[in-house]
Parts: C-alpha cells; structure tokens; sequence
C-alpha cells in the first residue's frame, strides 16, 4: 500500500495527516502514531531488548517526530523517514549510555568469550525448518548488545552495511563482520534451545 | 581447501558465494555445506520477522504529557492555525526568539570550528542575548560530565551553551503559558528545543 493511500481514522489519507501534523494539527499527529506506533516499538525492542527502555525510546522517537516533522520533505517515504528517527534516537541513547566508558568500536565488539564458538569439523544437527519465531525473538533478544544492534538492522530491519556504518560511525568492514559473529551466534543459541527441546520430549 | 581456511572466508562466501575453490569445498563438505545453510536460514528467517506487539498506553500517555508540559501540544487538541508551520507570521515576540536561536546555532559552529582549528576553545559567556542562566537538568549534566573528559575547553564550551538553549527554553515556555494560542511562540519553542537537540547529537557525533 503506498503511502498517499494508507487511510486513517477520520478518512484522511497519511499524506494529508502528515500535512496537517505539520501545521501543528495534534489529531493527525495522534493517527500517524497509530499508525506507526507498532513498528517503531518494535524496532526499540528488538535494538534494546528490554521493554521498559523500548517504551521510553518509542516515546522519545514520537517526541522527536513531533518537534521535526516540519522538515519531513517527502524524499523518501513517511515511515522510512521515521525509521530512520527511531534508529537514531536508539543509537544516540545506546552511546550516552556507554559514553564516559569505552569508545564506539569496543563497545560493538563484544568480549571474546561472548563471540561465536566454530565447531570446525564437527556436522551438526541443521536448524532449517525448526527455528519458529518465538525461539528467534528469544535468541536475539540473548545475543549481546553490539551483535544485536547490527543484526536487526541488517537482517530484520534491512539496512544495507554502507548504512548502518553510517548511522554507526564504524567501517562497512566492521559491520559485515559483527553481523557474521551475530548470526553464528545466533546459530549457537538456536541449536541449544533445539537440542534443550529435544530432551525435554 | 579445508574446513578452516573455508570458513575464515564465510562472510564474503555467504555475501558473494564464493570462488571456485571455496564452491567447491562447500559441495564436498556438508559440516560446511551445513553451517552455510543454517547461516542462510537464519537470515531468511529474520526477514520474516514483523512487528507484533504495540507500546504500552503509558507510552502515548507519556508523549502527551510531555508535549504538554513543554508548552507544544495545542490546547484544544486541533489544528491552531492554518498557516504552514515552517512560514508563520512573526509576532513581536518571535523575531528576537528565532534571532536568538540563530545566534546560538552560530555560535555554537563557530565555537566548535574554532576548536578544531586552533585548539581554543570557545564560550558564550559574556554573550548579551540570554535573558537568564539555564539550568542543566540531569542528561545535560550527564552530556557535560561526559564530554569533559575529552577536555576542560569542551565540556565548558557545552556546558555554556547547554545552559544558553536551556535558558531559550525557559523564556519561550513562560511565553507559551501566557499565550496558548500563539503559534509563533510555539514554533520559537519548538526550534529552541531543536537547537538542544542538535546540541546533542554534535556531542555523540564528537565522540564517534
């Protein structure tokens, strides 16, 4: 559905609330975060991994969304736009939490005894057709921070590596190869939780 | 080509499929065919992935309150007025408010320019456009704690301008409260707000 089309309540199209919330319209801007209320939490939550900071991210991200909507110019669609916001508000909130202890770079880098086991030489028992998403959602929600962060905006939320560099301030290099250690992580934990199943049965 | 040598590559293998010699030991190889189909798996798996759960009513509650504490949410919910946001008529009030900001946001350019390029830092101290000192509250003393540990000069120079927007803020607030329906007060308050944000993200910028 594009966007001029996407019908809120009220019968106004998002391309009209969008208009209206820029003219200080408060109900509009109520709808659009109806209308994107969902993704944007979701995107907090997965990034942070805890509901009660998800929750005041998705209300910083809507507060911000407020206060710069007047400069949304329509390059590129509304929720893209927004979703842009949101990660920045999650990244910005991630460094000043870390900001008097460890620069960027190490704290993406987690420590090696978090890092992915390589089983060199061993056939293992395959994941596909057994990861549901419960057991995904979980899995991510354990992996440690830096692998996280990447990993979502990678492969859940579809950032390209020259992006996410950019939004992260780190190389195109380092990206691609925190999202290789977040997926053999990954891998790690889905394996355990399958084989955890298995004895339970 | 062993296990070893196949899987220090797997990124680019996984990104690109590999070269001849590397498609070769994954058609030879299943604990590498595996690991490389697992790998596949879980990122397909995770484009799947949707949003399934929304915020907390506390959230929309939160962003309301807030909003109106800061003097932004329009009193009677509706749009106050139908001139475009960006292009209002100036009230009397508005241009000092809107040259204010300016000033702040050049100064604040020319201080971190002046930083970067003879090491000297800069201060809005004796600065004859605030109105009264702000008050940092306790992210902004935060912000300033952590800066300051790439020197003095710096976490002065934010610590200065922090207390300049904090005290914008202040004033276009009190302005807000006394005149509900000025939108121009409003938008002097929401660029005042901007300016801090902006404040902000030089700072984490800074430390990238």
């Amino acid at each position: 559905m594009t966007q001029a089309k996407k019908i809120l309540a009220g019968g106004i199209t998002e391309a009209e609330a969008i208009d209206r919330a820029k003219r200080g319209d408060a109900s509009s801007f109520e709808a659009l975060y109806g209308l994107h209320k969902r993704r944007v939490y979701s995107l907090c939550l997965r990034m942070v991994g805890n509901t009660a900071e998800a929750e005041d991210l998705t209300q910083e991200a809507f507060l911000q969304l407020y206060r710069k909507i007047a400069t949304f110019r329509g390059e590129s669609a509304f929720s893209t736009w927004l979703h842009r916001l949101a990660v920045n508000v999650v990244l910005m909130h991630l460094r000043k939490k870390g900001l008097n202890e460890v620069s960027l770079d190490e704290q993406l880098e987690p420590q090696q005894e978090d890092g992915p086991k390589r089983d060199i030489g061993a056939r293992d028992n395959m994941l596909a057709g057994s990861i549901d998403r419960v057991n995904l959602e979980r899995a991510i929600e354990s992996l440690p921070p830096g692998y996280r962060i990447i990993f979502v905006l990678h492969d859940v939320e579809g950032y390209e590596h020259n992006e996410i560099a950019e939004m992260m301030g780190c190389s195109i290099g380092n990206s691609k190869s925190q999202l290789h250690k977040a997926r053999m992580k990954l891998r790690d934990l889905l394996r355990l939780s399958k084989a955890t199943e298995k004895t339970r049965h | 080509m062993n296990c070893a040598e196949f899987q220090k590559d797997l990124p680019e293998i996984i990104e690109g499929g590999g070269t001849a010699e590397q498609k070769q030991h994954l058609a030879s190889c299943p604990v590498c065919a595996d690991l490389v189909q697992d790998l596949k798996y879980i990122a397909e798996q995770a484009k799947l992935l949707v949003p399934m759960e929304d915020p907390s009513p506390r959230v929309w509650d939160g962003i309301e309150r807030s909003l109106k504490q800061d003097g932004l949410w329009p009193a009677h919910g509706g749009p106050v007025n139908p001139r475009p946001f960006l292009v209002p008529q100036r009230s009397r009030l508005a241009w000092p408010m809107m040259a204010a900001v300016a000033v702040i946001v050049l100064a604040v350019f020319a201080g971190f320019y002046s930083r970067n390029n003879s090491g000297a830092g800069y201060t809005m101290s004796n600065s004859p456009i605030v109105s009264s000192a702000g008050v940092l509250e306790p992210d902004d003393q935060q912000l300033v704690r952590s800066v300051s540990t790439r020197g003095a000069t710096t976490g002065d120079s934010y610590r200065k301008n922090l207390e300049n927007v904090n005290a914008y803020i202040a004033d276009a607030k009190k302005w807000v409260e006394a005149h509900p329906d000025d939108e121009d007060a409003r938008e002097a308050l929401l660029q005042a707000y901007q300016q801090k944000q902006l404040l902000y993200e030089m700072a984490t910028q800074d430390w990238q």
